[in-house]
């Protein structure tokens, strides 16, 4: 032993008995103890210092240094440019302040990530480039240049405007109504000298409208989308769609993936002049505005003003006093001002509470919609709306909700004064209805339940009856009571044959049930039935409920394309933040998620989250269900670090909300499950494996596909623990099981016969083991993408046996593909 | 017992050097991406172990033993990262100054370490490796692999009490080193 490291152990001693010591007494302990040696001393002084402060690099953790080191690998100059400061970054890259040195110029470049132009491609997107670089109009900021760097990542150098956001610009001078027209004028005839030109800017939304310092709005990034979108990879596909359509400015059409034309930044236009009118001081009643901006913004593009220029010929007659040529004439459109309208008073008088305030925007929706229906009945809906009126108003006559009074308290109010409606049981029977389904969605249940057939039972007419017989037979179905829920979905359709409301719900109750060819038989009638004639919400919801069946049965095109298409009609109904929207990117991220292309799936179920929370706040059912969606997304991303939390709490709610043996809390089991066996917790993902299995049987079944994929998973746990022959029973049962309760070419099924292949594969029973994994690799191949883990597990295996069983040449052969499928990704 | 002892080996040497690739380009993709996620090495070594696994030739034991790999691969990239950044900053007028906007200042770090530190704690490890090759190796594979207490503690076949005080005895030693004192 050197002296060096037996002074190093000397140290590490003293270091260990110094920290177990207060810190008062650590000097003199020091100092006793490293007597004589003064070099000791300094060192144990230092460290212990150290210690205490916690403010190394080492405490720091290296996320704190690995962005700003690996920032020395970026790129640092783009052709003639030198790169600079960041000076923002959008959807689609990084800005950054540049400098030309040979010209003394500044400018703004900007590069596009996720891009890659190839070697052969470069030249094309350059000239490409240069066509825009030719549009020159002082509300256009100039394109300079374009280019590839070495990587083959584009960019594109801009005019450098120093100016503000145009929304920012307006809401910090306080600019009223007429001023913000003035600006938006500008902003209508660049686009329409650029739409003169051909040029469509796919992507106008505020932050990409600067008013310089001259006051002079500038457009930035036009035309830049569609190169974005000719040189995207196809594998990015839907990551770039997402991100495509996020902003609230993106058209219908955009989102749901078509060509984009004059008439999608029409659309834009629209939003933004929606927008600018929202936010101008002593913004009431600018009813004819809002007229404008909602034919802009209309979402059938046919519908829409034909060009910029008539979008701004109305704002000019307008301002000058004349007729439009946009006309009001549907009561789709009074009632948006209704809504509009108590929306505005509930924000001014109660800013800080987020949540209620957008349960109360859907409260009032839903009493909107109780009204609309009563409308055979003037009287009638005066009573109603009353009624709804003063449950915001509590009595007095304040603007909007008190601070502190919440969704929950404005319902219990209505259900405590409802009664005294009982002169008219029509009206009664809606309010009940309404507030039943209020309840429901606040996860109260069994209230909701009450309500609802109250009301079912109040209406003498029938046509209440059915529509609240409906909403109870999918409440029951949504506590997991399969039974009752079908009996009544089938009562209301029997008390109103061909209602088309009660039929979706009956066929969303047989998905539930797993009778997918029943459910979709049904669904795909509703919705031909709705597409001739029924508004965005309806058909997106026949829609959505057909896309469900599809992908439970496995059928994941169609399931992904109907859901784009309920996407688009929803957002086009609700606009953005609705939970129904967060519906539609749950299913298209469970559709990546069970195709394997989970870090696809992370960004649609990441926004599904946080639109769910800021819904129906942290500790509704529906919270846990996208807690559990995203943990399990990031789980299978190989993150079980960052899974682990959102799944633990997925589970506390769900246990707390829906009771313990609720298929939700069997949801969570699963992917507690998983994490385990990762973590090689073998015991405890047997026990919660169990356990899921279990409720699934008690709930679904026994000959559920979920009671086989919680046996599936617990065969992986044998797996791995090395009991091989266990495993090897456990994954025939499953793979009967999936083959009865899905079909023989699912790709559930075809995933066991992959595990059962493997666990063939470890008893070196080699044969078997090849029929097996050939067989579900086949299955597996038609559906998912090639580096998929399966996939790959699946050519090792064969790999392995081939190898085994003396053929090289398979061998190689599959070694070759599980190469290059890696190099794929 | 940690990796240093290992590499001799041609198949370690090869799935050293494969692991760096994956990472490396893994960092810069992340990089050019989405900016706004942090570039958390725990999750780029996940993310190269969902890519490597059972990749033939390479012979992984375990994602453990794989970890403790990548936290060395990540430790040698984020120090080239480090020199790089130091001999651009000599440099001068001939390179352009990257700001780096990024995560840390708004998680309230109270400064973003600079490149300076990151090559001193490398000297200090370096240093500590020769004295305590455990506690160097354990640094290693928490610091740079993001590995958590229980994967060490089976990693190093040592108890948690042990990984507790081994690195909490390494971390002052390092501080202290990093500002200058002796070894």
């Amino acid at each position: 032993m050197t002296e060096e490291s037996r002074e190093f152990e000397r140290l590490r001693e003293l270091f260990s008995r110094a920290v177990e010591l207060p810190l008062e007494e650590r000097r003199a302990f020091v100092a006793e103890e490293s007597g004589g040696n003064p070099g000791l001393r300094l060192r144990l002084e230092a460290m212990l210092d150290e210690d205490a402060a916690g403010e190394s690099l080492l405490d720091q953790g290296a996320a704190a240094v690995t962005s700003g080191m690996l920032a020395a690998l970026e790129t640092h100059a783009c052709g003639p440019y030198r790169l600079g400061a960041v000076i923002g970054e959008g959807g689609m890259g990084v800005v950054y302040r540049a400098r030309r040195d040979d010209l003394a110029s500044e400018a703004a470049v900007k590069i596009l990530r996720d891009a890659w132009v190839s070697p052969a491609r470069r030249e094309r997107f350059e000239r490409e480039q240069r066509t825009l670089a030719s549009l020159r109009h002082p509300g256009i900021a100039a394109l300079l240049d374009a280019g590839v760097t070495a990587e083959g990542t584009p960019w594109i150098a801009m005019e450098l405007v120093e100016g503000e956001q145009l929304v920012e610009h307006c809401r910090r001078k306080a600019l009223g109504v007429e001023d913000r027209l003035a600006l938006f004028l500008q902003v209508c005839a660049a686009v329409q000298y650029a739409h003169e030109r051909a040029v469509i800017h796919r992507d106008l939304k505020p932050s990409n409208i600067l008013v310089d310092r001259a006051g002079l709005p500038k457009l930035l990034d036009f035309g830049i989308a569609k190169r974005l979108e000719d040189t995207r990879r196809e594998d990015d596909q839907t990551r770039v769609e997402f991100r495509m359509m996020t902003p609230r400015y993106a058209a219908p059409e955009q989102v749901r993936g078509e060509p984009a034309g004059v008439f999608t930044d029409v659309y834009a236009l629209g939003v933004l002049l929606r927008e600018l009118l929202d936010q101008a001081p002593g913004a009431a009643a600018w009813d004819e505005l809002h007229v404008i901006a909602g034919k802009a913004a209309h979402a059938d593009p046919a519908e829409r003003y034909r060009g910029a220029d008539a979008l701004a010929g109305d704002v000019r007659r307008y301002l000058a006093g004349e007729p439009l040529e946009a006309r009001p004439d549907s009561r789709a459109y009074r009632l948006r001002k209704f809504l509009a309208r108590n929306r505005a008073g509930a924000t001014a008088a109660a800013s800080g509470l987020a949540v209620s305030l957008a349960l109360a925007g859907y409260f009032t929706w839903q009493l909107k919609e109780s009204r609309d229906r009563a409308v055979a009945s003037a009287e009638r809906a005066r009573r109603i709306q009353t009624f709804l009126l003063n449950l915001f108003e509590g009595g007095d006559k304040a603007a909007g909700p008190a601070h502190g009074l919440t969704v929950e308290t404005l319902i219990d109010r209505g259900v405590r004064e409802a009664p005294a409606l009982d002169r008219d049981p029509e009206v009664q029977a809606e309010v009940f209805d309404t507030l039943g389904r209020m309840y429901g969605r606040l996860g109260r249940y069994e209230d909701a339940g009450r309500l609802l057939t109250l009301a079912a039972g109040k209406s003498p007419s029938g046509e209440q009856a059915v529509k609240s017989l409906t909403e109870l037979a999918l409440l029951r179905s949504e506590e997991g009571k399969f039974d009752d829920a079908e009996r009544l979905a089938r009562q209301a359709m029997a008390r109103q044959p061909g209602d088309a409301g009660a039929e979706e719900a009956l066929g969303r109750i047989l998905t539930e049930r797993g009778r997918y060819g029943d459910a979709v038989k049904i669904l795909e009638r509703v919705l031909a039935r709705r597409q001739r004639g029924s508004d965005g919400e309806r058909l997106a919801a026949a829609a959505s409920a057909l896309a469900s069946a599809h992908f439970y049965a496995g059928q994941y095109d169609e399931s992904r394309r109907l859901n784009r298409q309920a996407l688009a009609w929803r957002i086009g109904a609700h606009g953005e933040r609705h939970p129904l929207v967060a519906g539609d990117l749950t299913n298209l991220g469970a559709i990546e998620f069970d195709t394997g292309q989970y870090a696809q799936g992370e960004p649609y179920l990441r926004r599904a989250l946080e639109l769910i929370e800021a819904w129906y706040g942290p500790s509704h059912p529906e919270t846990g269900s996208a807690l559990t969606m995203l943990g399990r997304d990031i789980l299978y991303q190989g993150r079980p670090g960052e899974a682990r939390p959102l799944l633990v709490r997925a589970l506390a709610v769900q246990e707390k909300a829906m009771g313990g043996d609720h298929a939700r809390v069997a949801s969570v089991l699963n992917d507690l499950g998983n994490l385990a066996t990762g973590a090689g917790e073998f015991d405890e993902a047997e026990r919660y494996f169990q356990r899921m299995e279990e409720i699934y049987r008690r709930t679904r079944g026994d000959a559920h596909y979920l009671v086989a994929t919680a046996m599936s998973n617990r065969g992986t746990v044998y797996l791995r623990r090395g009991e091989f022959t266990r495993a090897e029973q456990m994954f025939r049962d499953v793979v009967a099981r999936y083959t009865k309760a899905l079909s023989a070419t699912h790709l559930n099924t075809a995933i066991a016969r992959v595990r059962l292949g493997r666990s063939l594969t470890k008893q070196k029973r080699w044969r078997e083991a090849v029929r097996e994994t050939q067989a579900g690799y086949g299955l597996l191949q038609a559906q998912t993408q090639p580096a998929v883990s399966w996939l790959q597990g699946a050519r090792e295996d064969l790999a392995a046996a081939y190898a085994a069983l003396g053929q090289p040449e398979a061998a190689a052969r599959y070694r070759r593909e599980w190469d290059e499928a890696k190099k794929s990704r | 017992m940690g990796p240093a002892k290992n590499s001799g080996s041609p198949n370690l040497d090869y799935l050293f050097s494969v692991t760096y690739e994956e990472l490396r380009r893994l960092a810069a993709s992340v990089k050019q991406g989405d900016r706004s996620a942090t570039l958390n090495p725990t999750a780029l070594v996940n993310e190269a172990w969902m890519r490597l696994r059972g990749a033939p030739g390479l012979d992984v034991e375990s994602p453990l033993h794989f970890k403790r790999i990548a936290a060395r691969a990540m430790r040698q990239i984020l120090v080239e990262a480090a020199r790089r950044r130091q001999a651009q900053k000599r440099g001068g007028e001939g390179v352009a100054q990257l700001v780096p906007l990024d995560t840390v200042q708004e998680h309230g770090a109270p400064r973003a370490p600079d490149a300076e530190e990151v090559l001193a704690l490398e000297e200090a490890l370096n240093e500590l490796e020769s004295l305590d090759a455990r506690q160097a190796h354990m640094v290693e594979a928490r610091f740079f692999g993001g590995l958590e207490v229980t994967e060490l503690m089976e990693l190093f076949r040592v108890s948690e009490a042990t990984v507790m005080r081994d690195w909490r005895m390494a971390r002052a030693w390092l501080a202290q080193r990093m500002r200058g004192g002796a070894a």
